[in-house]
Parts: structure tokens; C-alpha cells; sequence
């Protein structure tokens, strides 16, 4: 129970409790099993991504395979084949299923290079309910901007898990109309209405959320709390929006994902379970005993999305300080560019003399942050 | 408090005492008690006579003589009534059945007032040397004249000198012969002896060795007054827990007496009964402030814990930080690990006895004490003298004050955490054979962290017990009562689905064991228990008004344990004997109706090559029909049990152990034992089970098998300036799983290490007595660190880096290492004093040493998993606690 965590925590913690790294002696770190992510998603398209587990020290990103035969076959016989797509910044295989038949069973099939077969269990497809309502709620004590769905279903319909991806517009905290240009070391005005002022950035969930209505008298989920944001961060700075994607799913895939949770959340605890051994329900079809991870179900998705306004909430708390810009003279300039500054403004003092001021780059430019000046078109705003 | 004396009542007949008369130049004293006559000769003859009260005495004196003689005379009387009178600095002392030397140390009392109290009179007599005393002293039992031959039982109670309560645990052995008794939680005794005169040993962990001179005539009693010792003086032998070892026939049993228990270290400085355990050999756990034990390789719920004969399914206060027992209230604790008497049944590895303590019954005394946490009390007395007694003790914890000190924002400046535990018991003796015994317990526990989640869990238990020797071969023990243990958790975080859920476990008891001493050669247990029990697994509630949560009530599980026992003590020769007993458990699930059972053996046997070494080996199996279900490694008020149904099979084992004990140069005693055991369907859990709230739970478990075996070295000095144990045990504990399922099987149906697996366990207890007052106390624990399952993979899943986990338990943390130190200031010795204080301060971990708690992974940077461990007592601890007694 979590429970017990929780109250052991606080009092451990006047136990003069420390923390200091753990490297079990002897360990022998695996790499290369294979690694299955996606689900056949009716309706829609389906998108999986094959990948090889690493090492736990191991810091390279992770790579995709691209060398295997992926496809979705039905009960009947079909086979749909799959294309490799990118993706999320990784390249994965799209498999059209926007005309799956929903009396039909599906599963994935994926040959290897080196001629492994495997394949998903046979899946029944979960039809997903609307969602009926996403909010959210600044919670000031907790300094957390706390996100709910709230959605219900017919009684078969008690495993929900959702997914999401959240777009966010935020601003540097300077906005110049101005620009250093290194190779003339000149200060010009920006043309038009280009700007590095306005950025948009995305993300997509990383947690998983899962629950059950099993114990509930209806099958009616009211702001059921998904994820929450920190006041700082930057996504709720100006405007943010989420899709959230809500899928049913079977009773095993729920134990699958509830399981893969707390093995990587809470394990090691003397009041955590012990990990369990994780079986997805994915096999090797010629060596049933080789682990193979991942999970893969078929559902229909809804979706729903909503927009958090920082001009309405004030919610947003900046913690990051842009010192006042200052006046450099020109001979300076080309050094400070090289320092990380950029120029905040150009002031005309009379007589054709100008003042150019100047901030680290950072306070200038909002691409230096991870955005892009690429703005969602289904966004409410006009500027770019 | 701590004199070290032994005295001795012989219990005579009744006569009724009548009047005094007196004349002038002649005294004529009739018929009168010895009360009324030592009354009488203070304060006609002279004022200096010294007499210890001795209510059993019910002689009656005639005196008929000159005033000048009449001192003379009555001391005539009285020393032919076995008294025994000696002189000292112009002092006369009046002690019965007991000489009294006028050779002690020249000076030793030069700086004593003139005028000795009571007390200081015992003080006098607790410094001589009681082992010549009593072998010069001869005391008869029976009518001289009775004729009897053969063999005659002698029995009586060995008792406190000051408090009056029983000693429990003090054998009494017959010189050269073979005859052999044990007090028991009465501190009764009885002996069959033959006719004649002989030596009667008796001796008691913390009590001087005291050899009597008999002349046996008939059946009769032999009250013993004992006195507690704080070391012992020169020349004095002690043997004391050895002769347990040497005399009883079982293998491996550990008991501590709690003033030991006092003296360890404990964290916080609340002293602490499974601690204490904890440092015993064979008994292992999973880490620091953890409730539960392991002993010798069996989990955690296959421990029957009693205290006073009722069962406590959780002996721990704030999650195993306390231990759920007030040290106050209980004399002594008993730990079976491998001969189990067959009167205990129901669990599979171990029996840990805590044994209350009866009233003081001569006067009301009580003691306070506080800590830096937890304080306590306890009130004890008599409510009729020598007849009614009671003792209540209670205790209650102010840590709140932890939880504010936690940063805000921390989300638990709204927690709070609390504990109280209160005992009560009243004896009465309604005559020397007969006494009833009613007790009383009850522990809380709360926590509540932010405001919507409190959590309760709490422990009731009752039970009353009746005593009797109701002929000369045979006595009865019957009790019966009531246990109980429930938790319940409200959360409240979201009010659509804000709940309660709540689990109970109720049991009724009935015990009756017969005990007969048939000859010399046999001694017969037999018996019965019966119990019945209402579980309540699981209640899901709804709570608040807009909770949208469906009440669930898991079905309520009914069974009843019957067991039926008998064991034979045969003394075959005097170097050989043997337990054998048979217990036949007889368990039936109601609703639907399902019956399991079978007989259990208990055998154990001994052979002594001298009193001094002796080897023992034993046999025993036991079934355990309740199971505890819970995931975690440690145990967490959370767990519910579950009751063997026609689904889940009742747990079982057996232990088969060897014994080699050897008392070296009367001071050491050294004990090897070695044992193999195995355990059948132990459950765990599949992937993914639900443990709570869960109907078809039984779809969720698993049986697994387990094999444990182990060498446990013990070496004990028992008393002494410098006292205590240490020892070695290496051991090992592996599980398998006992059905095949397929690629599901945990570690592939390999056998694999148990969660308390340590082979290698180093512990000591050591307590060094600098003089009466200040004594210095050590406990040293090394053991392996436990096994844990780890990440030895990692891979990209649904957003984030998720781990792939290693062989079930095939990595271990780092050993644990814990060295604490206390020093001990016992209160003055004037024992005039209205209070006495006791200081205890000391330091819990000692070196440091940072011993891992808990194990957890992190992702750094995000790319790198990392490896923690959360170390929970990383420093050292100071504490410091005060003891009043009154």
C-alpha cells in the first residue's frame, strides 16, 4: 500500500536518514531484450516502435530498429502491413487500422532480421468511451497545476488508460525587435512581424495512467486526476494546451501497465512489493522462454482537449531572473555575442547616436529554450 | 533492591494463638503467636530484637518463667521452632529456618546508624555468604515420624523477597539424584524426592545458586524466598540458565528475563521486547525499524507471538519502530525455535511466549518513565494482601512533534502520529493450590498524514486463566479469551471516491492443560485447545456524501482449530531422557465446510556426559492453518490473513535439530545447535495481484516451498560483574515455487533466496557492572546484507525509461553493521528513599555506520538509472531516559 511509504517517509526523515548510491556487487547489467511499444488502435493509426534494452548506466539515446517486418493481422486472415514513420523524434512503423472490423481479433506480428518471428496475444478490440469533461485546477498549496478527466462507460468499460500530448506557447522574457548580425557586426531591425519572441514546444505523456472503476456503483469517473504540471514551468507560462487520449483496456493489459508502474516507481522499499515478474503478452514465437517486453492492445482512442490561459489563471510563477539589459558600446559587441549575449534594443538618443542594449540570449531568444517557432494550427492567437 | 540473600519459610500446621498474661517477676505467656510474643519481648525485655514478619509461622508459644530468664527462654522456644537467633552489635535477629552469621567482615557496617531499620537489617543479611549459611542448615520436611519409604513430592513457591511475586524459570534440581522441576509462570515448583536427606539445588538466571540441606520425611511444602542478584560476590558459584539447558530435554529455547531486556540498547531508549529477540540466534529481519522476525528461516507471519496466552497478530507500535509490549508490565519473554511444547500449535516456526508480571503483593509501588518519544507508567499492589493483586501498566507517545518539524509544503505539516497501549491484570489466590488470573491489553496506533488519509490499527485481548493442583500428582490450567486485530483507512483525498476500508481478525480461545507427575521416571502433559475464529478480510466503504464508492464487504471466514495433546518427560536414566509428544490438530473451515488435520510430533531427547555437557537431538512438525497475506518485505499493518479454506492448503514443516551444550568452568555456557527444516505452501503472489479488496483472491496466489538450515553458536556468560552473549550463526533460507507455470514461474521453478536470507549473523549483548549503580551496556549486530531484487536492464516504455528486474532476490545490499552503547545508573540504595530513579543514556549506532534501509533506483540525467540506498538511522543516536520508580 502506499500508504505506509508515505508515513515511514516523514518519519524517517527526522532519523537523520541519508541517501548514497547503491551498486550491488557483482551485477551482471543486460542488454538486447526486445522491447514492443504501441497498440492497434481502431480507427485510427496505429504506431509501434521496436527497440532493444540497454544497459541501466548506459546515457546514449535510445535507437530504434528499423530492420523488421512489422504487421497487424486479424483473426480472419487480413495482414496489414506496417511503413517505418518518424515519429516523436524516432522512427517507428505506421500500420493503417482506420477499418478494422470490431467482431474481429487482432494481433501484431513482427519478423526480425535474424528471423525471430513474434507475435501479441490475440487482442479483442475495447471500444473507448467520450470523455466528458477535461479540467483543471491550480492547487496553490501544493504549488501544482492538477489536471482532470472525467468520462463514463457502459459496464464493460472499467479499465481506462490514458495518454496525452500537451502543446504550450511561452515567450522570452524580452521582446527585441532587433538582431545582432555577426558577420557585418551590425544591429538590425527584424523585417516584418519575425520575431523570437513567440514560441510553441510539445511534449508527450511519460507516466502511466491507468485506473479502474471495478469498485465504483457506476461506471462514472468525476475529476479523476491524471498528471500535474509544476507552477514554474515553463509550459503554463502563457498559454498550454493538452489532448488527452483515453483508451479501454482489458483487465491483464491494466494489471501489465499497474504493475509496470509500481516496478518502476516504488520497488526496493521494505514496505514496496516486490518486483514482479513483468510477462507482457508478447512471445518469440520460436523460444517461448526468451523475454520479450511490452504490451500490446487494441482499442478505439477519444480524445478531448482543452487550453490553460495564464492571463486568466496567474497561476504561472517565473523563477528565472533576466537582469536589466545593458548598453554596450560597439566594440564590445562582437565579444559579447560570443559570450552568449544578444541584443534586447536599439534606442535612438538624438542626433543619430543609438544605445544598444543587451541581455544573455536566453532572455532574447525563445528558441534557446527548446521551442520552435513552429505554432499548432489549431492554436487561438493570431501572431507567429 | 539488589541484595543478594535467599531465605527460606517452612510451612507448619495450624495452631490458633491465644492471651497474654504477665506477673509480676514471673511471665507467663500462653498460647500466642509468634507475632504477639516477639511484640511482647521488645517491649517487656528489649527493644533490639530484629524480626522479619513470617506469616506463615502458626505456632503457638508457652512461656512460663522469671522476667530474667524469659528472654532466654523464648529464644529456646523459638529456636525449637526453627528459629534461628543470633547477636550483633548488641542487636538480636529473629530469622526463621535460617542461621544467621556473626562472621562477617570486620568494620563492614562501622558507617551504619546504630540503629538498623528493617531494611538495612535485610541489607546485613543479603551480604553474608549464603552458601556456607544454608549448607550448615538442615530443614526437615514431613512428621519425623511418618514412616514413609520411597519417594514423596516436595513443592512449594519460590518468590521475590521484596515484591512478592512469583519467579518464574528457577530449577530446582536434586543433588546427585535425577529429580528435576522448573517453576513456572506461578513460580511454582513441584519435586518428587526420595525419603531421606539430600541437597536441593536452586538456581535462576540473575539468582545466586542455593544449595539446602533436607531431611525429608513426608509429602510437604518448601516455600523459597529469592532474592535478585546484581553480581556475584567471590566464591559463589553460578550455574543458573545452564541447568536449563543441561536438565530440559528441549532444543533450542531462548529466555530472557527483563531486566536483561532493560539493559540493551534500544533505539530512542524505549526498551524493547522484539529487539531483544532480535538479538538472539536464529532470529533474523529484514532491516531496522521493521516489525516482524524471522526465526530460522521462517517468514515473518509463521510466528506465534502470546502474551499471557493471547495472540498479538501485531506486536509493533509506528510500524515496528516500537514494539507493541510495555516492559513494565512483563517478566519475562520465551522463545521457541525448534522443540515447540505440544500445547502450542498453529504457527510453523517459532513460539515467542511474553510472560506478564503478577502485582507486588506486600505493598502498591509503580513506576513513571520517560523518553525522548514514548513515555510510560505502571501501578501495581496488592488489593488484600498475599491474595488479591494487580498491576496496570499503560504507555503513550508525544512524536507529533516530529511531523512539525517536517518542512511545509512536505505534505505532512497536517500528520500526525500516535500510540498508546494500556495492560491490566488482577490474580487472586484463593488458597496454595488454587489462583485465577484475568488480563487485559490494548494498543492503538493512529497516523493521519495530510488531512484526508487517516489510518488506525489496534489490538484488543482478554482472557482469563484458572490455576490449580488439585491432588498431589496433578494440575490444571484452563483459560480462555478473547483477540483481536483490525485496521481501518479513510481516505478522503477526492471526494467521488473517498472510502474506507477496514479488516478484522477475531478469535475466542479455550485452553486446558493437565500436567501429572505419574512417577519419578514420567512426567504427563495433556490437553486441549480449541479456537475459533471470525475474519473479516476486507470492508470497502463509501465515506462522505458524495463518494460515488460501492460497498463491498468481503465474505466473512469462520473456522474452528481444535487440537488435542499429550507429551510424556521420561527420565530414562540419569543421563538420558526424552520429550515425546503427539499433538493431533483438527482444523474445519465453515461455510463451505472443509476439514484438514493431522498429528504432529514434538520429540526431543538428551544425553548428559557429566552436569556440565550434555547433546540433545529433536524432531518436531507443525501445520499452520491462518496465512498472512501481504507483498511487502517487511510487515505492514496493512496485511490482512487469510484462513486455510478448500482452495488454500494449510501451511506445514518440520525441523529436525542437534544440540551440544557445555557449561565451561561453571560460568560459560556454551551451546551449539545445528538444525534442517522444511516449509510447504507458503504463499506468494502472481504478477500483479491485487491483495486488498480481492474476492477471488485465490486466484492470485501461489504456493511456494521453503528449505532452511543453519549452525548457531551461543556463548553465554549468564552473571557476573561482566554478563551477557554472543553468537555465531550461519544459516541459509531458499524458496521455490511449488507448481509449474510455465514462463510465469518465479525464477524459472529455481530455488531462490528468501528475503531474510543472512547467511552470516554476528551478535553480542554485554553488560559490565562497575558497581551496584552504574553498569555499562553493549550490543553489537553484523549480518549479511538481505537479498533484493534489482534492475539489471532498462528500456524506453510509454514515455519513459521503465526496468527490466533481475532473478527474484539474486542481489543483496550491503551487511549491516550496528554497534550501541548505553550506561545504566540505578538508583541509590537507600532503600528509605520514597523514589528511586533510573537513568539510562546512550548512543544507537555508535560507529555511524550508514546501513542501508531501503533500496530505490532514480533516472539521472535523463538517461543513467541509479541505484540508492536511503539509510534511516545514519548517525548516531543519542537518547536519554528517566525511570522513577515508587
Amino acid at each position: 500500500m502506499k500508504h505506509i511509504s508515505y508515513i515511514l517517509a516523514p518519519l524517517m526523515l527526522l532519523f537523520t536518514s541519508c541517501i548514497y548510491p547503491f551498486e550491488p556487487e557483482g551485477i551482471k547489467e543486460t542488454s538486447g531484450i526486445i522491447v514492443i511499444e504501441g497498440d492497434i488502435i481502431a480507427g485510427g493509426t496505429s504506431f509501434f516502435l521496436i527497440s532493444y534494452s540497454q544497459e541501466l548506466t548506459d546515457i546514449t539515446t535510445l535507437k530504434s530498429i528499423v530492420h523488421a517486418k512489422v504487421s497487424v493481422e486479424s483473426s480472419s486472415g487480413e495482414v496489414i502491413q506496417g511503413r517505418i514513420t518518424y515519429r516523436n523524434s524516432q522512427n517507428g512503423f505506421n500500420i493503417d487500422t482506420r477499418n478494422l472490423d470490431i467482431d474481429q481479433k487482432y494481433r501484431l506480428s513482427v519478423l526480425m532480421n535474424d528471423g525471430e518471428q513474434y507475435y501479441s496475444t490475440w487482442q479483442t478490440v475495447e471500444i473507448s468511451p467520450e470523455i466528458d469533461s477535461l479540467s483543471f485546477y491550480p492547487d496553490e498549496t501544493n504549488e501544482v497545476m492538477r489536471f482532470y478527466v472525467s468520462t463514463h462507460g457502459d459496464d464493460n468499460q472499467r479499465y481506462y488508460k490514458w495518454t496525452y500530448k500537451e502543446d504550450w506557447e511561452y515567450h522570452s522574457h524580452y521582446n527585441s525587435f532587433f538582431f545582432y548580425d555577426y558577420a557585418t557586426d551590425a544591429v538590425y531591425e527584424y523585417p516584418g512581424t519575425m520575431n523570437r519572441y513567440y514560441c510553441w514546444n510539445n511534449d508527450y505523456s511519460t507516466s502511466i495512467m491507468v485506473t479502474n472503476t471495478k469498485d465504483l456503483t457506476d461506471n462514472r469517473l468525476i475529476n479523476h486526476e491524471i498528471y500535474s504540471v509544476g507552477r514554474t514551468n515553463n509550459k503554463i507560462s502563457y498559454i498550454y494546451s493538452v489532448e488527452v487520449y483515453q483508451q479501454v483496456i482489458s483487465e491483464e493489459a491494466y494489471t501489465y501497465w499497474v504493475t509496470l508502474s509500481k516496478n518502476s516507481d516504488d520497488a526496493g522499499g521494505l514496505f514496496s512489493p516486490q518486483p514482479s515478474e513483468l510477462r507482457g503478452n508478447i512471445y518469440c514465437a520460436g523460444d517461448s522462454t526468451k523475454p520479450v517486453l511490452g504490451y500490446v492492445g487494441a482499442s478505439t482512442v477519444t480524445s478531448k482537449r482543452i487550453f490553460v490561459d495564464q492571463r486568466k489563471t496567474l497561476f504561472w510563477r517565473r523563477t528565472e531572473d533576466c537582469d536589466a539589459p545593458m548598453i554596450l558600446s560597439s566594440l564590445d559587441w562582437r565579444k559579447y555575442y560570443n559570450y552568449g549575449y544578444d541584443v534586447v534594443d536599439k534606442v535612438e538618443e538624438g542626433m543619430g547616436v543609438f544605445s544598444v542594449y543587451w541581455a544573455p540570449v536566453r532572455c532574447v531568444d525563445c528558441t534557446k529554450k527548446g521551442g520552435t517557432k513552429l505554432k499548432p494550427s489549431f492554436w487561438p492567437n493570431d501572431h507567429i | 533492591m539488589n541484595r543478594k540473600s535467599t531465605f527460606l519459610v517452612i510451612i507448619l500446621s495450624l495452631f490458633l494463638p491465644e492471651i497474654v498474661s504477665a506477673q509480676v517477676d514471673e511471665i507467663y505467656v500462653k498460647k500466642v503467636g509468634v507475632d504477639s510474643l516477639i511484640t511482647f519481648l521488645k517491649k517487656e525485655i528489649t527493644p533490639d530484637i530484629y524480626y522479619v514478619r513470617d506469616t506463615s509461622d502458626v505456632a503457638s508459644y508457652t512461656i512460663r518463667t522469671s522476667k530474667s530468664n524469659f528472654l532466654e527462654e523464648a529464644f529456646r522456644e523459638l529456636r525449637f521452632n526453627g528459629y534461628n537467633i543470633s547477636q550483633y552489635d548488641g542487636h538480636w535477629y529473629i530469622l526463621k529456618n535460617m542461621g544467621f552469621v556473626s562472621e562477617l567482615p570486620k568494620g563492614y557496617f562501622e558507617d551504619k546508624s546504630s540503629e538498623p531499620t528493617d531494611s538495612e537489617y535485610l541489607n546485613y543479611l543479603n551480604n553474608k555468604n549464603v552458601l556456607v549459611t544454608f549448607q550448615n542448615k538442615i530443614y526437615e520436611i514431613g512428621e519425623k515420624g511418618a514412616g514413609k519409604t520411597g519417594k514423596v513430592f516436595v513443592k512449594g513457591y519460590v518468590r521475590d523477597v521484596t515484591s512478592g511475586e512469583p519467579i518464574t524459570g528457577v530449577s530446582v534440581v536434586q543433588e546427585g539424584g535425577s529429580a528435576y522441576a522448573q517453576t513456572d509462570a506461578y513460580g511454582f515448583y513441584k519435586i518428587l524426592l526420595p525419603v531421606g536427606e539430600q541437597q536441593l539445588n536452586f538456581s535462576g538466571f540473575s539468582l545466586e545458586d542455593t544449595k539446602l540441606n533436607l531431611i525429608v520425611y513426608d509429602a510437604g511444602g518448601l516455600d523459597v524466598v529469592m532474592k535478585e542478584k546484581v553480581y556475584a560476590l567471590k566464591g559463589a558459584l553460578i550455574s543458573s540458565e545452564s541447568s536449563t539447558n543441561h536438565k530440559s530435554n528441549k532444543i533450542g529455547i531462548e529466555k530472557v528475563r527483563i531486566n536483561r531486556i532493560k539493559n540493551i540498547p534500544a533505539v530512542f531508549g524505549e526498551a524493547d521486547v522484539i529487539k531483544v529477540v532480535l538479538t538472539l540466534p536464529g532470529v533474523k529481519s529484514v532491516g531496522e525499524a521493521s516489525s516482524g522476525f524471522n526465526v530460522r528461516g521462517g517468514s515473518t507471519d509463521q510466528n506465534l507471538i502470546l502474551f499471557n496466552d493471547g495472540t498479538i497478530y501485531n506486536p509493533s507500535h509506528m510500524f515496528g519502530l516500537f514494539s507493541a509490549f510495555n516492559t513494565d508490565v512483563i517478566s519475562d519473554i520465551e522463545l521457541y525455535k525448534s522443540s515447540i511444547p505440544t500445547e502450542y500449535g498453529g504457527r510453523i516456526s517459532s513460539v515467542l511466549e511474553v510472560k506478564g508480571r503478577e502485582g507486588n503483593n506486600k505493598k502498591i509501588t509503580g513506576s513513571l518513565g520517560l523518553g525522548l518519544l514514548t513515555s510510560r507508567f505502571h501501578l501495581e499492589g496488592p488489593i488484600k494482601e498475599d491474595k488479591t493483586t494487580f498491576i496496570v501498566g499503560g504507555r503513550t507517545t508525544y512524536s507529533n512533534w516530529i511531523l512539525n518539524l517536517l518542512p511545509q509544503g512536505s505534505n505532512f505539516t497536517n500528520g500526525a502520529a500516535s500510540f498508546y497501549d494500556m495492560n491490566a491484570s488482577v490474580s487472586h489466590k484463593f488458597d496454595e493450590n488454587n489462583s485465577i488470573h484475568a488480563y487485559g491489553y490494548y494498543s492503538h496506533d493512529s497516523f493521519r498524514f495530510s488531512n484526508d488519509t487517516t489510518f488506525r490499527y489496534q489490538n484488543i485481548n482478554a482472557s482469563v486463566k484458572w490455576r490449580s493442583n488439585f491432588s498431589e500428582k496433578h494440575s490444571l490450567v484452563l483459560s480462555m479469551g478473547f483477540d483481536q486485530y483490525g485496521y481501518r483507512v479513510e481516505d478522503s483525498y477526492n471526494a467521488a471516491s473517498a472510502y474506507s476500508l477496514a479488516s478484522i481478525i477475531q478469535q475466542g480461545f479455550l485452553k486446558l492443560n493437565f500436567k501429572s507427575v505419574l512417577n519419578e521416571k514420567h512426567t504427563l502433559t495433556y490437553g486441549l485447545n480449541s479456537l475459533y475464529y471470525n475474519l473479516r478480510p476486507g470492508m470497502y466503504h463509501p465515506f462522505g456524501g458524495e463518494s460515488l464508492v460501492q460497498a463491498k464487504d468481503l465474505a466473512t471466514e469462520n473456522a474452528l482449530e481444535s487440537a488435542l495433546f499429550a507429551s510424556d518427560t521420561w527420565q530414562v536414566t540419569d543421563k538420558l531422557s526424552f520429550d515425546a509428544g503427539i499433538r493431533y490438530s483438527l482444523y474445519a473451515a465453515l461455510h463451505p465446510a472443509k476439514f484438514y488435520g493431522g498429528p504432529e510430533f514434538r520429540v526431543s531427547g538428551k544425553y548428559s556426559f557429566t552436569d556440565q555437557l550434555s547433546i540433545k537431538a529433536g524432531f518436531n512438525n507443525l501445520n499452520q492453518y491462518i496465512h498472512m497475506i501481504s507483498n511487502t518485505t517487511s510487515i505492514s499493518p496493512l496485511d490482512t490473513w487469510k484462513l486455510t479454506d478448500e482452495k488454500v492448503k494449510p501451511q506445514n514443516g518440520w525441523q529436525a535439530a542437534t544440540g551440544l551444550y557445555w557449561t565451561m568452568a561453571g560460568q560459560y555456557d556454551v551451546s551449539l545447535e545445528s538444525y534442517y527444516k522444511k516449509m510447504y505452501n507458503y504463499l506468494d503472489y502472481k504478477s500483479g495481484a491485487v491483495l486488498s479488496m480481492n474476492e477471488n483472491l485465490v486466484d492470485d496466489l501461489i504456493t511456494t516451498q521453503g528449505k532452511a538450515y543453519g549452525v548457531e553458536l551461543m556463548i553465554k556468560k549468564p552473571i557476573g560483574k561482566l554478563n551477557g552473549w554472543i553468537s555465531y550463526t550461519y544459516s541459509r533460507t531458499m524458496l521455490k515455487e511449488m507448481e509449474d507455470r510455465g514462463t510465469n514461474t518465479i525464477n524459472r521453478g529455481e530455488w531462490y533466496n528468501a528475503p531474510h536470507d543472512k547467511p552470516h549473523d554476528l551478535k553480542m549483548v554485554g553488560n559490565y557492572k562497575f558497581t551496584h549503580r552504574y553498569s555499562i551496556s553493549v550490543n553489537l549486530d553484523y549480518s549479511t546484507g538481505r537479498p533484493v531484487t534489482i534492475p539489471i536492464s532498462k528500456y524506453m516504455y510509454a514515455g519513459g525509461y521503465r526496468l527490466f528486474y533481475s532473478d527474484r532476490n539474486a542481489y543483496r545490499i550491503p551487511d549491516y553493521f550496528r554497534l550501541d552503547i548505553a550506561m545504566n545508573i540505578e538508583p541509590s540504595h537507600y532503600l528509605k528513599q520514597l523514589t528511586h530513579m533510573t537513568v539510562t543514556f546512550g548512543v544507537y549506532n555508535v560507529t555511524g555506520r550508514k546501513n542501508a534501509y531501503s533500496i530505490y533506483y532514480t533516472t539521472n540525467g535523463g538517461t543513467k538509472i541509479e541505484g540508492h540506498m536511503l539509510s534511516v538511522f545514519a548517525t548516531q543516536i543519542p537518547y536519554i531516559n528517566l525511570n522513577l520508580k515508587f
